[in-house]
């Protein structure tokens, strides 16, 4: 059954018993599905088992075994120094935190000096690259780049190539 | 502050100075509510009051780093069931051993009482304890998370919210827990809760 009404109720029935107003409300959608009648019924007859589940008694002595098992612990810890008391107290449960802060700086170190390392690996490589730019050969040897260049603008006309004249030569030399 | 203040945690900040009555007295109140829960896990009395003892001396331990941070029965269950765990992981480690052995006598240590096996009880009484130990047999087959949800769903002390942080899981996970753990025990129960032969006492 997942009418929420019905679940709301059961979940209550399962922490306490209902209260007259919510037994009423119950009773009224029990009235109205009657599968929901059927799985109430399982549900209170599976909480009357349960009610009667008892552990077996606990013994009458138990907070005095409890007491003397104190004391013992605290004449214990009178006889320690007070760094194991520190230790036991708090040591015991920062260490493992402190050892994770630790990796964790550990970490967070190794990182960084990689970073470093891959910006210095990248710098180079970005001077390298410059000093190639730097080595490109004399003005003079490019002098009639241009010219050249323009040449490659000079129309084609593929089913006659022979066809192209001086002139338009030329005119794309000029 | 003050006066919100949970009654048990205002007892475990009088533990933390040093009062030992108020100890007592939080032992008081706990100590059925937490051995049941570790007898239902464990199934045996003797270990279950000594891992219930330890459950209260682990507090004791632990009264000088207390803070406030949330009820105080539900810090009390987290242990009782971290130990029950523990407990269960070193039988499953060493299944021969056991506290009984491990434990020396205690001369103060009251007996166990047993029971007579010449007296014959009466029928009513035979049935009743072996619907009991069915129910009994059916709670311990539970997976330990919905065993655990279902026997603190009886503590009037922990709400749902309490259940969800001892178990470990999200409110309505918790709730998924219950059901699933109550619709495992009425299928298991069906013949019982059918005849509805057993009425209560």
């Amino acid at each position: 059954m997942n009418d929420p009404v019905y679940r709301k109720l059961l979940e209550t029935s399962w922490r306490r018993p209902l209260t007259p107003e919510e037994q009423a409300r119950l009773a009224e959608f029990l009235a109205a599905h009657a599968d929901a009648a059927r799985d109430w019924e399982a549900e209170v007859a599976l909480d009357r088992f349960l009610r009667a589940q008892r552990p077996p008694p606990l013994a009458s002595n138990f907070t005095a075994q409890v007491l003397r098992a104190v004391e013992a612990e605290q004449a214990r810890q009178r006889g320690r120094s007070p760094w194991r008391v520190w230790w036991e107290d708090w040591g015991r449960v920062l260490a493992p935190r402190l050892a994770w802060a630790g990796a964790a700086l550990v970490l967070a170190v190794a990182g960084m000096q990689e970073y470093r390392y891959l910006s210095r690996a990248r710098l180079a490589q970005d001077l390298a690259r410059i000093s190639l730019v730097a080595s490109v050969p004399a003005p003079e040897i490019l002098q009639d780049f241009e010219s050249i260049q323009q040449l490659s603008f000079v129309p084609v006309k593929p089913a006659d190539s022979a066809a192209i004249s001086d002139d338009e030569l030329l005119r794309a030399l000029q | 502050m003050a006066t919100n203040l949970d009654p048990d945690a205002a007892l475990m900040l009088r533990v933390r100075e040093g009062d030992t009555a108020a100890f007592e007295a939080l032992v008081e109140k706990y100590k059925q509510p937490v051995f049941g829960l570790v007898y239902r896990h464990l199934l045996d009395a003797t270990e279950a009051e000594d891992v219930a003892q330890n459950v209260f001396l682990q507090v004791f331990k632990s009264a000088r780093r207390y803070r406030v941070t949330a009820k105080f029965s539900t810090w009390l269950f987290t242990i009782a069931r971290n130990l029950c765990l523990n407990e269960i992981r070193r039988r499953s480690r060493h299944p021969a051993d056991s506290l009984d052995q491990a434990a020396a006598p205690d001369e103060h240590e009251a007996p166990r009482q047993f029971e007579d096996a010449k007296v014959t009880p009466p029928p009513d009484l035979v049935l009743r304890r072996e619907l009991e130990a069915k129910v009994e047999e059916a709670i311990a087959a539970l997976p330990e998370k919905q065993r655990t949800a279902l026997l603190l769903c009886r503590e009037e002390e922990l709400s749902y919210e309490d259940i969800a942080k001892v178990v470990g899981c999200s409110l309505s996970a918790t709730k998924s827990l219950i059901h699933r753990a109550r619709e495992t025990l009425k299928e298991q129960l069906k013949p019982y809760l059918r005849t509805g032969e057993w009425n209560e006492p």
